[in-house]
């Protein structure tokens, strides 16, 4: 049997078995809250493994790598930090965040925020709106890389390699909601898990460690000790320091959020949240080592490549075995769609929360309301895969990630400051509102007055002005109403 | 002190740690920063269950 045989065997099974799982999570779903939250009966080491696999997207694999190849450390610095900011915020507030989304049975990132502030629709509606904004584009460059990696493992066109990746994902969603969404990361796992020690045995192959690091320092020392912080349009020394702040508020993203508060932690939060907290970090653990073998690849891989982006594929093509180098395209795929499944049902989950009035009002049942809850599912989905169907969009990432940060900033008053002193809905409404206004200014004129800032300070500024608005809001609003101080 | 407030400590430090390391050393954090964590989670894990499994004896005590 061929290497190209057994990969298109190995891609069609591991199809097979998403639906399967899928189907096998519809057979237990009874409310909206099973269905989104899986009722938070998912042990934190299932929900750990799925974060792992949730967090550790495109970016991780092939983005990450195309940097570290292109301009050295500062991609490492991003990994680094990324690692201490997830394990601060799984193990400190993971406890703090279940607790609240228990006690007002939240089943959506929407709803969670909504809950902890005592109510409101407006607050809800801005809240899914930035969400839908937020992640649309997200999805569809996450969906034309499904296209991108399965055609090759399966033979076939990246439009066709679109249409039946985007259709698996969307029915196992659909089907089993996060329990399927869960498991079917869980299954991914092997890919994913299998790359990463291929990664291993390369850097092993080449002499270890410290021997890749001096060939690499002798090819190019600047590689380790660049001038700036390129690409992120900083000096290294802000990067040490915007990271670790930036990737703190990274949590409250809303699909890591969603991971968050649906973590079945019961009668022991503290010892569960170590447990989560361990699996979490080892997809951020894995990928310094992806970073520093794309860094290698100057030294491992034979003149420049035209593509930095194809650094790792083609260090797998080059050194790992056939059959490695399909099974690491799968964990490529695995990649991409359990981060974009997570952030669909989160999305979905959203905007169903924005439906509850008209399920009360129509008197829609549990079942009822879930299948309305799929079918916003369907309609985001279709509309992701119309526009990566009809675009390439590879202007996409530098945007995605300002997107995702900025998102990130956004929300982090009403998320993890309200954990610790909570303001009111108007509070939380007027600073999602602000955050918004100054993310998009931003972004546009990238300038704040007549200074030019780098765009990983964009979101930290968006956050200056966040944070104090939402507490002089909230102060604001329990003078007005006085009965809410009490 | 109680056991968890201990195990956020070892979290938190060991976070700091990795970054001081990462500015610093390249091969080292490699060599260090994952087996590292794994190690800080195990121990943070055994602190945190030891602290609940007595809580939880002291509940059926008092009962």
């Amino acid at each position: 049997m061929t290497a190209a045989l057994a990969g298109k065997i190995i891609a069609i099974l591991y199809l097979i078995t998403l639906l399967v799982i899928g189907f096998w999570s519809s057979r237990r779903i009874k409310s909206r809250e099973d269905y989104f939250v899986a009722s938070r009966q998912l042990s934190p080491i299932l929900m750990g493994i799925a974060f792992f696999t949730a967090v550790c997207g495109v970016w991780s694999y092939i983005g990450a790598g195309g940097v570290a190849y292109g301009y050295g450390i500062p991609e490492w610095i991003s990994f680094i930090t990324w690692i201490s900011a997830v394990a601060w915020v799984a193990f400190l507030l993971l406890p703090a965040i279940v607790s609240r989304a228990s006690k007002y049975k939240s089943t959506s990132f929407t709803g969670c925020i909504r809950d902890m502030h005592g109510g409101g629709y407006s607050l809800t509606a801005i809240t899914s709106v930035v969400v839908v904004c937020g992640y649309i584009m997200g999805f569809v460059g996450s969906l034309k890389g499904v296209g991108v990696t399965l055609a090759p493992i399966l033979g076939i066109d990246t439009n066709t390699a679109l249409l039946i990746g985007g259709i698996v994902i969307v029915l196992y969603a659909i089907m089993g909601g996060l329990r399927a969404v869960v498991w079917t990361d869980v299954a991914g796992l092997v890919f994913m898990v299998i790359s990463f020690f291929a990664v291993i045995w390369m850097i092993q192959s080449q002499g270890g460690i410290a021997e890749l690091t001096n060939r690499i320092n002798a090819f190019n020392p600047k590689l380790f000790a660049p001038d700036s912080g390129s690409p992120y349009g900083s000096t290294i020394f802000r990067l040490w320091v915007l990271f670790p702040i930036l990737y703190i508020f990274y949590q409250c993203l809303p699909h890591q959020w969603h991971y968050y508060m649906s973590v079945g932690l019961g009668k022991r939060p503290k010892s569960g949240a170590a447990l989560f907290t361990l699996l979490a970090i080892c997809s951020v653990c894995m990928i310094p080592y992806l970073i520093f073998l794309a860094m290698g690849g100057h030294v491992m891989l034979p003149g420049v490549l035209a593509d930095a982006d194809s650094v790792m594929p083609m260090l797998f093509q080059t050194y790992a075995p056939a059959v490695i180098y399909i099974l690491f395209t799968i964990g490529v795929f695995t990649a991409i769609i359990t981060t974009i499944d997570g952030g669909l049902l989160t999305v979905a989950a959203c905007i169903d929360e924005m439906l509850v009035p008209l399920y009360n009002k129509y008197g829609l049942g549990t079942t009822k309301s879930v299948r309305w809850g799929r079918v916003v599912m369907v309609i985001i989905w279709a509309f992701a895969m119309f526009w990566a169907w009809r675009s390439p969009p590879a202007f996409l990432v530098q945007y995605l990630v300002i997107g995702w940060f900025g998102m990130s900033a956004i929300f982090a008053a009403p998320t993890v400051f309200a954990l610790w002193k909570p303001g009111t809905k108007w509070g939380a409404f007027t600073s999602i509102l602000v955050g918004l206004i100054v993310m998009v200014v931003l972004v546009v004129t990238g300038k704040i007055g007549p200074w030019g800032i780098g765009w990983l300070e964009q979101p930290l500024i968006a956050m200056c002005f966040c944070v104090p608005t939402y507490y002089i809001a909230s102060a604001i609003d329990r003078k007005v109403r006085p009965a809410l101080a009490t | 002190m109680k056991k968890s407030t201990i195990a956020n400590i070892i979290v938190v430090v060991w976070g700091i740690v990795i970054i001081l390391i990462g500015a610093k050393n390249i091969v080292l954090t490699l060599y260090y920063c994952f087996p590292g964590w794994v190690v800080v989670c195990v121990v943070a894990y055994y602190l945190c269950r030891k602290e609940e499994q007595e809580e939880e004896a002291k509940e059926v005590a008092s009962k």
